[in-house]
């Protein structure tokens, strides 16, 4: 069963063969740019949104898939993003009376708004590039040869590992219900109360089971590992064109 | 010198439910003994005693006479190689290799040793191909053999298996059987499966509400059909 879970698109491309950590860094890069383009600056907008669309073509991912992945991003930005151009002043371009109250729309809160939301979608869809053409252990294999916190890699991989169990087995409790559940709004909502009670539960015993099977491979607190990264000229190259077309652009909407 | 002496293990869950009375039984090298017994008979409880992941209340363990203590816990599990009955309970790392490795790594061996030991011992469970893959991709005969495997690399003396054939496919059974009886080595297998124990045993045990009601040779005990059918291993009639 393919589960939501699973971000990697298998594949061959130019993007996939790259390094973790280039990749990483050149997604970090990228973002860390983006973020700095001022406000209202639609052509640097513009110009990062071909750079976003180059990558999604080179990497072979489909469209769709990017935006079905925006929808966990939106609900963040979108407060933000609605309330945001009644709050900012600027020249009125709406304006409704409300009881006592005055809603204007203004035309800096609009900008700011569209900047903002921008920001998001692009950025969120560098990161969906990076995570589709980079399996998640070489992901973990790569923040961690950039001198992230080795614990904090460690329970991510358990996190990411076990999330599929947890998936799997709130499927099964889920299909236990359903065969036995015959419709009534009170009924059903008590039910998943139960179900997440006994998902807790499993997953506490199945956390002891493992830990018990880390000891007796010898678990002593230190999490060892392999790292067998190498980095070649391909990635080098990528994370300093990456570097210079997001730093042009940035600077170039600043100053035009 | 027996590679396991149990004498007189005794133990109650913390919630006062009873799981094993006095239990003594011992395994020599090159022998394979099956534990048999209802559900909740108290094999895994067993099981979790022989590699120091429950307390000793009352009773003994020896591995190769050492008597198993906190003291010399390490020294045991790098003896004695636990396969659990559930493969997503040992397979808890992102990758197939990754798994594998955790024991040599622990053991402190060098990166070759490290690789060599991973790739030997997924060549013996037949999953040499799946280095790269995760485990949630696996198949669940998959998985239990790379679980397999997981205890494999660290090479340990006595090999105990939990519910090995557990829910695998008629195919799949008959594969474990094949790569078991290739492994040299003695081996404690528990297993609801008759079949499975008749195959591989040597000895067989049987348990029942935490005690052991037989202990024997293999034809004798699965021969035995009242006794079986005492302790629903077999069917009455
Ligand atoms: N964590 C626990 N806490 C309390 N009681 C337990 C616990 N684990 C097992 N028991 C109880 O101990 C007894 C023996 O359980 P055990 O799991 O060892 O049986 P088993 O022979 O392995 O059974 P099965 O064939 O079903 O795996 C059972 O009565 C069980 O209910
Ligand atoms: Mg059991």
């Amino acid at each position: 069963m393919r589960s939501s879970f699973d971000l990697y698109l298998d594949g061959a491309s130019l993007l996939h063969c790259r390094d973790p950590r280039a990749k990483l860094l050149a997604m970090l890069v990228l973002v860390v740019a983006l973020v700095l383009v001022p406000v209202g600056c639609w052509m640097a907008f513009g110009l990062f949104s071909l750079l976003v669309l180059a990558l999604v073509v080179v990497a072979h991912i489909p469209l769709a898939r990017l935006l079905r992945q925006l929808l966990v991003v939106l609900p963040f930005v979108l407060p933000a993003v609605l309330f945001l151009p009644f709050l900012h002043g600027g020249t009125i371009l709406w304006q409704v009376k409300m009881g006592g109250w005055h809603l204007t729309l203004g035309d800096t809160g609009l900008v700011l708004a569209g900047s903002i939301l921008l920001k998001a979608i692009l950025s969120a869809f560098a990161l969906g590039v990076l995570v589709a053409t980079t399996r998640m252990a070489d992901l973990l294999r790569g923040v961690d040869a950039l001198g992230a916190p080795r614990l904090l890699t460690t329970i991510f991989g358990f996190m990411y590992r076990y999330l599929f169990v947890i998936e799997d087995e709130a499927h099964r409790l889920r299909a236990g219900r359903d065969v036995r559940y015959y419709g009534g709004l009170l009924i059903g909502i008590r039910s998943v109360g139960h179900m997440a009670g006994s998902l807790f539960i499993r997953s506490y015993d199945r956390a002891e089971r493992v830990y018990g099977a880390m000891l007796l491979r010898g678990y002593d607190g230190t999490h060892r590992s392999l790292n067998s990264l190498r980095v070649g000229w391909a990635d080098v190259l990528m994370v300093m064109a990456m570097t210079v077309l997001a730093v042009s652009i940035s600077l170039a909407g600043r100053w035009l | 010198m027996k590679i396991l002496a149990v004498c007189g293990l005794s133990y109650t869950y913390p919630d006062g439910q009873p799981a094993l009375r006095d239990v003594s039984f011992s395994v020599d090298e090159g022998e394979t003994l099956a534990i048999i017994g209802p559900n909740g008979a108290g094999k895994s409880t067993l099981l979790l005693h022989l590699v120091g992941l429950l307390p000793i209340l009352a009773g003994s363990i020896k591995v190769l006479d050492i008597p198993l203590s906190i003291g010399t816990l390490k020294q045991i599990r790098r003896i004695v190689g636990l396969v659990f009955q559930n493969p997503d309970d040992q397979l808890f790392c992102p990758t197939v290799f990754d798994d594998v490795a955790f024991g040599p790594l622990n053991l402190g061996l060098s990166l070759v040793e490290v690789r060599q030991a991973v790739g030997h011992a997924l060549e013996m469970v037949g999953m040499a191909g799946a280095v790269g893959r995760s485990p949630h991709h696996l198949s669940l005969g998959e998985r239990k053999r790379v679980a397999l495997a997981c205890v494999l690399a660290s090479t340990p003396r006595l090999l105990v298996l939990d519910e090995p054939s557990a829910n695998l496919d008629p195919g799949g059974k008959w594969e474990l059987v094949g790569l078991l009886k290739r492994l040299v080595g003695p081996k404690i297998i528990v297993t609801h499966d008759l079949e499975l124990a008749g195959e591989l045993a040597t000895q067989v045990m049987v348990m029942d509400r935490g005690e052991v009601v037989a202990l024997g040779d293999v034809k004798a005990i699965l021969s035995d059909h009242g006794l079986l059918a005492a302790h629903r291993l077999a069917h009455i009639g």
